[in-house]
């Protein structure tokens, strides 16, 4: 019932396109949409990606070139929030490139991914949103991590000065 | 050397003699901000109660309502200085701890997504006031930004959850009152959101086409009893705010209406905007670019409206502080993208979106009881970077702008609950890190979540951190809560008792038809849904299958 109920609400819910259309025709890559999984190839190559997970903890998935970091994160139950589905139009799949060099490898973000990083919690120099990072050979072993809110940190990231 | 607050059922805190412990002091801010401040850290030396003992005098306003629990004598127990908190020690075999979150918007569902992360064991019911879910993401998003709605899938994946149970068309306070929930559940989190409007009375605030932009979208999205009749057969709007909402009412004036005829917007107003002739639409803000609330990504779509020149009123201008401020990336891209906006060229074809910065409403005009203008002051930065204020600027004119119909846009701001503590001024339950606060004494198994928690500011997103903390708080409470010697069990079943008083809830089985009928309604205009306005036909559509 409840996979029913997912394609159910992805089709209706999905169906009116955003402005979003317009933008992308002046951009290089194209934004991932949510859709059926593509078919794959049993013997293609994986790729390693190495998760931060909020708690501390640490998880290694392989999986092959050209999905995007969260629908990986989704196919291995790491706690990775996705709200508009690979739409950019949130925030909420934010991760921490944890390597400087692995960031400078990936693609420039667009406008549009930088417009959505503005919001995110917890930004640094090496954020990008999971579903525009896309697994190639050259990301191979890349480390990802997933911001935790901290108990000193509001929510919409302000940081109180020290008395 | 981990140190925890014990949190005893009459309310006082205790801690072990000789022990450090760190104490959130609630201090609040302006509102909007979460309301936390700096941590102090206190010793003690003394096994007594601390100071922060509830007196049966400020039980008796808040516990009226709230049923009062076994006594036990403020004795620190004997349970070890950390809490485990990612898993919960409560047996598998024993009955689910019962868990209730008022409020179906995000902040519910994120918490109920957190809670369902660390618990198996587990009973979550979701009541909400409306029979509809998912809060603003259905009442509040605009209808042409159906991708951002898209959360829904996510909401309902979680109120599929076998431990998870819906209740709509169920108004915590009219129908049922928190005591009773006091006794039903375990735990409680309000996550009510902000159903009210931050007001702005200045002369002639009451003139006829004075709006809140809150009841306009309202209208707009389908939220039953919300505010109907809006005049836009004048040439000019102006909306007053600088935030999401204003820009989400002026591309809504000013988008085409073959861009919005397919979407779920209210047939009413599709109606009304045909007949618009509203051509300039003027936003206003009180401080400067840097300032504005407004996501980048927001004014990039109107920049991109193939019908629309967004205009800067005045050449943009930084005050000192700004440039400390612009060091921000999400300050500095802003404030880029109004520097880009101000040197295009307008199409006297398009409609018109002026951007105005520094200017503050001081009256409304008009004739006859009918808008027909407003005044604006000029406004000055005063203060360092991230604390500047905008004072009216006595060496500038007023300015005169001619308005057939205005928005105010100035913010949305919390409702108190009956039964629950409240500040009427920020308009949020005082809390400490999402336990919610009687003064200065936390009571046990009372948490928030979400604006009602922290102020109406955010994004959709910004609620799962939100309802981490809030999880993360009643997690370290977990064991003092549930594994309570002596504590009656929860007993009694919320739907019994709805039935009993004839409440008609809508059940998630129920929604599920009201979204059926609202999609076959809208397939017949074309549209992808056409939302019910009705409560009372929401209700008689969820039951149609019941007997």
């Amino acid at each position: 019932q409840f996979r029913e109920t997912k394609m159910f609400m992805t089709r209706v819910f999905s169906r009116t396109p955003r402005y979003n259309q317009y933008a992308r025709q002046f951009g290089v890559s194209h934004p991932m949409r949510h859709g059926a999984p593509k078919e794959v190839d049993e013997n293609a190559p994986r790729y390693t990606v190495n998760w931060l997970l909020k708690d501390g903890s640490k998880v290694v998935t392989k999986d092959v070139e050209g999905v995007h970091l969260l629908e990986i994160a989704h196919k291995n139950g790491i706690d990775l929030e996705g709200a508009c589905e690979a739409s950019l139009a949130c925030s909420t799949c934010h991760v921490i490139v944890a390597d400087e060099d692995y960031y400078d490898m990936l693609p420039e973000p667009e406008d549009e991914e930088n417009d959505m990083l503005d919001l995110a919690f917890g930004l640094t120099n090496t954020s990008r949103l999971g579903c525009q990072i896309i697994l190639t050979k050259e990301i191979d072993g890349i480390t990802v991590k997933i911001p935790q809110a901290t108990r000193n940190m509001a929510v919409d990231g302000f940081v109180p000065k020290p008395h | 050397k981990k140190h925890k607050i014990f949190l005893k059922m009459m309310t006082s805190v205790v801690w072990k003699r000789g022990s450090r412990c760190a104490i959130n002091r609630v201090i609040p801010l302006r509102p909007g901000r979460l309301n936390t401040c700096a941590v102090r850290n206190c010793t003690t030396t003394t096994p007594t109660q601390a100071h922060i003992t509830q007196t049966p005098e400020t039980t008796t306003r808040s516990s009226a309502t709230i049923s009062t629990l076994d006594a036990t004598t403020p004795e620190a127990t004997s349970t070890s200085a950390t809490v485990t908190s990612s898993t919960t020690t409560s047996s598998e075999t024993s009955r689910p701890v019962r868990i209730c979150i008022v409020g179906a918007g995000p902040a519910g569902y994120y918490t109920a997504a957190a809670l369902l992360q660390k618990n198996k064991n587990v009973q979550i019911d979701i009541l909400e006031a409306l029979p509809t879910p998912f809060g603003l993401v259905r009442s509040g998003v605009a209808p042409d930004h159906q991708d951002v709605k898209s959360v829904q899938t996510r909401f309902t994946e979680i109120s599929l959850n076998p431990s998870v149970r819906y209740f709509g068309n169920v108004h915590v306070g009219r129908d049922i009152a928190v005591g009773e929930l006091r006794r039903l559940y375990t735990i409680i989190v309000f996550a009510t959101g902000a159903a009210g409007n931050r007001k702005l009375t200045i002369p002639g605030s009451g003139l006829e086409g004075v709006h809140y932009a809150r009841d306009f979208v309202a209208w707009y999205n389908c939220e039953p009893g919300a505010k109907r009749g809006y005049d836009l057969k004048g040439s000019t709007a102006a909306i007053i705010g600088n935030g999401n909402v204003a820009i989400d009412i002026a591309r809504i004036l000013a988008r085409r209406i073959e861009d919005l005829d397919q979407t779920d917007i209210s047939s009413e107003t599709l109606e009304i905007l045909r007949e618009s002739n509203i051509k300039d639409i003027h936003v206003i803000g009180r401080r400067g670019p840097v300032q504005a609330s407004f996501s980048t990504a927001e004014l990039r779509e109107l920049q991109r409206m193939p019908n629309v020149n967004v205009i800067v009123a005045d050449s943009p201008s930084l005050s000192e502080s700004d440039a400390g401020e612009l060091k921000e990336r999400v300050n500095l891209r802003k404030y880029d993208l109004v520097k880009k906006i101000a040197t295009a060229q307008p199409d006297p074809t398009k409609k018109n979106i002026i951007l105005h910065f520094l200017k503050s409403p001081v009256q409304f005009d008009g004739d006859d009881s009918k808008l027909n203008s407003l005044v604006v002051e000029q406004n000055v930065l005063v203060g360092g970077p991230h604390a500047q204020r905008a004072i009216p600027d006595e060496g500038k004119e007023f300015l005169r702008i001619n308005c057939d119909v205005v928005f105010l846009s100035i913010g949305y701001k919390g409702k108190k609950i009956p039964g629950v503590p409240f500040d009427s001024r920020s308009g949020i339950i005082p809390n400490d890190h999402g336990i919610i606060l009687d003064g200065e004494n936390p009571l046990p198994g009372l948490y928030t979540a979400g604006w009602i928690k922290r102020g109406p500011s955010g994004i959709i997103g910004s609620n799962v951190f939100d309802a981490q903390e809030t999880v993360d708080t009643i997690m370290s409470h977990w064991d003092q809560l549930v594994n309570k010697e002596g504590e009656e069990e929860k007993t009694g079943d919320i739907v019994s008792l709805l039935k009993k008083r004839d409440v008609r809830y809508v059940d998630w089985n129920g929604w599920l038809e009201i979204k059926r009928e609202e999609e076959e309604r809208g397939e017949k205009r074309g549209k992808i849904a056409e939302k019910f306005v009705d409560i009372r036909e929401m209700v008689r559509v969820s039951n149609k299958d019941s007997v």
